[in-house]
């Protein structure tokens, strides 16, 4: 039987129940953990992309008072071999990227340990390095899976290139997004403490059981022996999902000092030791007939990982659903690289692979003749075009014609350069936007003591997202109670298993297992107890293993953003002074906490749009503008208004809560809408991002 | 016998007391922020606008004569049409600001 909530506190903007705590700075971070005896470690970072270290010598390093040891392979204990090898830290010579790390020094306090790294002499034989991602490399590889495996490498219906050889109107373009770092507020910090029973760690994580889980595999330990905290967390946009060097460092030095040990990375080490966002060279081919109507689609992705770890980005996979045309290709390739390892960063696959597609769709309109949303609506599927289900729901139309009416779209004169305001040009562009609905599984455990207050134990995560917000909201619902009523636990692998704040399915997942352990609650409280709590209390545990609908519908969460921008006619100077996105992501929980999310997604966007490249020195295989003075990131200054709002949409296919995840829905398709903008009132088509004066002026 | 005149540059207000017998151009002096370590001061367009009209003809051969020399890299050649844009900008606005003040 399907399960119904009825929504009482689901659906009020609460305000953050964590908000004061962290305004009054009683929320602690990793970093922050209060620890007798604690000592500091800071690592040792090769200054070479690939090659050997032949020597360490430490003799200055350790002459300093206060330094209480300097950790290399040459004195490392051995780690047992986990799936990602470049957390082999210090268990051989080589380099595979510059930055690694190749010694560490702790000490007594963190200035003397950052003093002490610097009196590290490592001498190296260096061997040449291969670091630049072009699209006509002769050793392009096709990797097994993308995704970690979540997702066929390419994909293949009709005849691409006959459709294309035969369209109306066709379209051959290469679109290119830059490396970009997922640069979270709070850096990546550990604190490690061992004890008899075990370890502890405070850590900066996106789900504490992932990094509990590896951490015990490194170290031989058992799960139960490893625990991690990690209750507030100042943002993590992928790049803490799963364990990076810094961590296991931080226990191996632990374990080699028998003390306590804190680490925070620097904003510079972040650059190479956290990942990255792969830089993408995107080639995509339309066809269409006279009417706009999609007769192909070919997406070919190419795009770097490292050497010693795979990461495959999905950056095709959009363009398998978005649209219908009977023929459609999607591949990636991979360079493998003597760089920094990449990883997940904010809506990884359709955030890049959108700017492409909704770019591409862009030019498309032009060429046809169509205004941009039209040819999107004459392109709607009535499936899914990869899978053949039906969309458990579908609100793109729905969110551009909303979006067109709030934004003032029409009457809009498609003719590029045609609009002058002073010494600007001006222009509009639209572009959609597209995520999965997913869920992973997670279990929950729910109490209540006789005077009527609830206890909710999961390991969620809350990365500055609102989820201690809304989880409490959905306990509310699912036990019938006032959010007062109920206590939320997050943040522990101490607690009941559950999965990452990734994939934009965190709220979907969790709250799917909050909904059964409250459900069972109530069963037992009626049928064993006849609705009266026992003195000692009463709990019941929920889980969520796999949503059945999953394999009959295709799930996703759509949405439409719209893009004003001005262009300086003398210095090409680009401005945005609005923005609008409308989204279609199913039941929103909390209106307040998704809005900031949203508009936060979409800031991230414009900051991709217009701002953030990491700059690689080919001749050292380092990102170079590793800094917030020269990565630059959106401001206050940067951003103009910025409109978020929502269509109700009602799907209970996904989950009992009708939620489909707005982590990450956001930033997909913004970056699209400002370079159609750009196109539109300059009549110059960016396809390289970021989208800086530079490539504008005459 | 001096003038007060008031310029109004990138939104700021600038009083300056200059001889009637100076002209706009005479009294300028242009640096450029940004396009080089430290602002660089645009001694040839300068003395390519000494007792020049103020037109922007004048001010585009003022510009190219101060970036003639350039010598831009690959990852900076786009400051030079930038600075030369800005600096017939900035004095196209300049002069057609000591116009209304008339």
């Amino acid at each position: 039987m399907k399960m119904q909530l009825i929504t009482r506190a689901i659906g009020a903007p609460l305000d953050r129940i964590d908000g004061v705590q962290k305004v009054t700075g009683a929320a602690k971070y990793a970093y922050e953990y209060p620890v007798e005896g604690v000592t500091y470690v800071f690592p040792v970072q090769s200054t070479i992309a690939r090659g050997r270290v032949v020597s360490i010598d430490a003799r200055a390093a350790q002459a300093l008072p206060g330094v209480i040891a300097v950790l290399s392979h040459e004195n490392a204990p051995q780690l047992a071999p986990v799936d990602d090898a470049e957390l082999a830290v210090f268990q051989s010579d080589a380099v595979a990227y510059h930055g690694q790390f190749v010694a560490a020094v702790v000490a007594e306090t963190s200035e003397i340990a950052r003093q002490a790294a610097s009196l590290v002499a490592v001498r190296y034989q260096e061997q040449p390095h291969d670091v630049e991602l072009r699209a006509d490399r002769d050793d392009l590889y096709k990797p097994l899976s993308i995704a970690l495996g979540y997702y066929q490498t390419d994909t293949c219906d009709g005849d691409v290139e006959a459709a294309l050889a035969s369209a109306t109107v066709s379209l051959d373009r290469t679109y290119k997004t830059p490396p970009e770092h997922n640069n979270p507020l709070e850096p990546h910090a550990t604190t490690a403490v061992w004890s008899d029973e075990g370890i502890t760690l405070y850590d900066s994580n996106q789900g504490a059981h992932s990094i509990r889980d590896t951490v015990a595999q490194a170290f031989r330990l058992p799960p139960e022996h490893v625990r991690i905290i990690a209750r507030y967390v100042g943002g993590g946009f992928g790049s803490k999902l799963f364990v990076h060097p810094h961590t296991i460092l931080t226990v191996m030095a632990a374990q080699a000092t028998r003390r306590p040990v804190k680490l925070a990375l620097t904003r510079q080490q972040m650059f190479a030791l956290v990942g990255y966002r792969t830089p993408t060279i995107q080639r995509l081919r339309l066809g269409a007939d006279r009417n706009g109507r999609l007769t192909a689609i070919a997406h070919d992705v190419v795009e770097q990982t490292s050497t010693i770890q795979e990461v495959a980005e999905q950056t095709a996979v959009p363009s398998r659903m978005m649209y219908a045309a009977p023929n459609r290709r999607t591949t990636h390739r991979l360079a493998r690289l003597d760089m920094p390892v990449p990883t997940w960063m904010r809506a990884p696959g359709e955030c890049p692979g959108m700017f492409a597609l909704e770019s591409a769709m862009d030019e498309l309109a032009m060429a046809c003749g169509l205004d941009p949303i039209e040819l999107r609506i004459r392109n709607e599927p009535t499936i899914d075009p990869e899978s053949g289900r039906p969309f458990s729901s579908r609100g793109l139309v729905a969110c551009l014609r909303e979006g067109a009416q709030r934004f003032g779209w029409a009457p809009r004169d498609p003719q590029p350069r045609a609009r002058r305001d002073g010494s600007w040009l001006t222009g509009t562009g639209v572009a959609a936007s597209t995520y999965p609905a997913q869920q992973f599984p997670a279990t929950a455990l729910v109490q209540v003591d006789r005077a009527g207050n609830y206890r909710v134990r999961i390991d969620a995560t809350d990365i500055g997202t609102g989820a201690w917000t809304v989880l409490t909201q959905i306990a509310a619902d699912a036990l019938a109670v006032p959010p007062e009523r109920v206590q939320l636990e997050i943040g522990d692998s101490a607690l009941p298993k559950a999965g990452l704040a990734g994939g934009s399915a965190g709220t979907a997942s969790w709250g799917w297992a909050i909904c059964n352990a409250a459900s069972a609650l109530r069963t037992r409280l009626h049928e064993e107890y006849g609705g009266s709590v026992p003195a000692e209390g009463l709990e019941a545990s929920g889980a969520f293993e796999t949503n059945p609908e999953a394999q009959q519908f295709s799930m996703h969460a759509f949405g439409a953003q719209f893009a004003e921008v001005r262009v300086n006619v003398d210095t090409d100077e680009v401005r945005v002074p609005r923005l609008l996105g409308v989204f279609a992501a199913g039941r929103i929980i909390n209106p307040k906490t998704a809005r900031s999310q949203l508009l936060g997604g979409m800031t991230m966007g414009l900051s991709m749009a217009l701002h953030e490249a990491s700059v690689l020195d080919p001749r050292f295989g380092d990102y170079v503008n590793h800094d917030f003075a020269e990565y630059h990131i959106a401001t206050n200054a940067d951003v103009g208004t910025v409109d978020v709002t929502w269509i109700n949409e009602e799907d209970l296919h996904v989950n009992p809560m009708g939620v489909k995840g707005i982590g990450e829905i956001g930033i997909v398709g913004t970056a699209a809408a400002i370079a159609n903008a750009v196109s539109h009132a300059t009549g110059i088509r960016i396809r390289d991002l970021p989208i800086t004066l530079d490539k504008l002026l005459p | 016998m001096d003038l007060e005149i008031t310029l109004r540059v990138n939104g700021a207000t600038h009083r300056l007391s200059v001889g009637t017998r100076t002209t706009l151009l005479d009294a300028l002096r242009e640096r450029f922020g940004g396009v080089a370590p430290v602002p660089w001061r645009a001694a040839r367009a300068e003395a390519a606008l000494r007792g020049a009209a103020a037109t922007g003809e004048v001010f585009g051969r003022a510009a190219e004569a101060e970036l003639a020399n350039a010598q831009p890299l690959p990852g900076n050649a786009f400051k030079v049409p930038l600075a030369r844009h800005t600096l017939v900008r900035t004095l196209l606005d300049l002069t057609e600001e000591e116009e209304k003040q008339r």
